[in-house]
């Protein structure tokens, strides 16, 4: 056996009694990503050494502007008993999807996008106003 | 047969209470209490499938009474070179069998036997009800999260279709279940049917259909409906329909005899009262049978009709069925007696052709 898989395969039997996330995994390809939601060893690089995909992730709204995701309840409901920890991302979707309680930045993001809109809404109004004085 | 069993139970009951275990005894006891008396395991296609009493005068019977279902199988006959008509796919060499007279005949009768298989009836059931539409959460704070909705599919294994939770989470911030189209189409896409499209095509339109319909391909659209759509979807029923009144205006009911799909068009004349060139046909197909079977489908559908009463007051078969609903309950009562007139006429004919 060469030597590299030797020292792969002592990391993976490493590993197993380490902590694990659940957490997003980019594929897709150039200019078109997409997430698998997986169970992997929490020091693992991003898409190195995934113990179990249990679900996806699709950024990019379809032609109905809907985002789609899909889980494995059964399968997530075991890992989160074991210990394994969702990040930020995923328990944001996971709150969203009610399978979780709301996480707290959610209602957070939802406003800084209204304020945003409400002052970008402010900022054309008075430029529309501008516009109409200085052709008075 | 009854005591061994009795037995059996009985020491299967004492193995599980003194092992001691109390899951093994907790679901000892549920299996006894949740199987019914006299469980057999099969395919139902729904509930009332296993209500087989007989009906009373004031409720018609259901598709899928078992005296209903043996008509429409009667009816619908089994052509065989019709069901295992050429089908464009990859060709082998033929394969030659030398066979007597005996193995050829059983050889026939099993091929009947696997037409019969290929003629099962798609279910006519009634349009499903909209789905639920209260909202599960409604989130206020979330207004404007994204600028896209988002779908959550639960790809848990071994759920049934109709069992999955599919929720969506609107811009508002209002968690609802998905509508049945949202439900078909991620059902589709997560859990693909081999020959549905996740869209339904464009042939299903109204204005299509016309096209298809003049070139006389009923049998193909409904077999592409079939695979397509949900059987209580509205879009089944509404296709469905669609090509019935074709048929019905066009006469032609030769197009759909043979296939799977004659059951359905039988029902649907009959509910509507719609049986009288579908006699005319049988009868001028010398399919006298058929006829009778079709009016006392008729009878079994209206019980409080005319002819229902006559017939089951004077206890008539053969062709005076038929002839008691043409004078009583059809539309069209003169063509359907002279049709019967010229059946009789030719059954006379070839009666002296056959003895002179």
């Amino acid at each position: 056996m060469q030597l590299t898989t030797v020292l792969l395969g002592w990391r993976a039997y490493q590993r197993r009694g380490g902590p694990k996330s659940i957490r997003l995994s980019l594929r897709g390809c150039t200019n078109r990503p997409f997430f698998h939601i997986v169970i992997a060893p929490t020091p693992a690089g991003r898409d190195k050494e995934v113990m179990e995909q249990v679900g996806t992730y699709d950024p990019m709204p379809n032609d109905f502007n809907e985002k789609l995701v899909s889980l494995n309840y059964e399968r997530l409901k075991y890992w989160l008993a074991v210990g394994a920890t969702p990040t930020k991302h995923v328990a944001q979707l996971l709150g969203l999807a009610g399978f979780l309680p709301l996480h707290p930045m959610s209602p957070i993001r939802a406003q800084r996008n209204r304020r945003k809109a409400e002052e970008a809404a402010q900022k054309a109004a008075q430029e529309g106003e501008e516009s109409n004085t200085e052709g008075v | 047969r009854s005591s061994t069993h009795f037995w059996q139970s009985k020491m299967a009951a004492s193995r599980t209470i003194l092992s001691g275990c109390r899951r093994c005894v907790r679901s000892w006891l549920d299996s006894r209490r949740l199987s019914p008396v006299g469980y057999r395991p099969g395919v139902r296609l729904c509930s009332s499938s296993s209500d087989s009493s007989p009906p009373t005068p004031t409720t018609p019977p259901d598709f899928f009474h078992p005296a209903v279902q043996s008509i429409l199988v009667q009816i619908t006959g089994v052509d065989v070179e019709r069901v295992f008509h050429h089908v464009k796919s990859k060709v082998d060499p033929p394969t030659y069998k030398l066979m007597t007279d005996e193995q050829l005949k059983k050889a026939y009768e099993e091929t009947v036997q696997r037409a019969g298989e290929r003629l099962q009836m798609p279910p006519v059931l009634a349009e499903r009800a909209p789905i639920d539409p209260t909202p599960i959460a409604e989130n206020p704070e979330l207004d404007q999260l994204d600028t896209a909705k988002f779908v959550f599919t639960d790809i848990s294994q071994d759920i049934p279709d109709r069992e999955r939770f599919i929720v969506v989470r609107d811009l508002n911030g209002v968690l609802r279940r998905a509508t049945w189209e949202e439900r078909d189409r991620l059902l589709q896409l997560y859990f693909p049917k081999e020959g549905r499209r996740i869209r339904p095509p464009p042939l299903f339109r109204d204005d299509h259909i016309n096209v298809v319909l003049e070139a006389d391909r009923h049998e193909d659209l409904l077999d592409l409906c079939c695979i397509q759509f949900e059987p209580d979807s509205a879009d089944f029923i509404r296709v469905h329909h669609r090509v019935y009144e074709d048929i019905f205006k066009e006469k032609k009911y030769g197009l759909l005899r043979s296939t799977r799909h004659f059951g359905g068009l039988a029902w649907y004349m009959t509910r509507n009262g719609k049986i009288d060139d579908l006699l005319v046909d049988m009868l001028q197909l010398d399919l006298a049978d058929d006829a009778v079977q079709l009016v006392r489908l008729f009878c079994m559908l209206h019980p409080n009709s005319q002819s229902a009463a006559q017939i089951v007051q004077n206890n008539l078969q053969g062709l005076d069925v038929v002839k008691t609903f043409a004078e009583c309950d059809a539309v069209k009562g003169g063509v359907v007696e002279l049709a019967i007139q010229a059946y009789q006429a030719a059954q006379t004919g070839t009666e002296q052709a056959d003895t002179s």
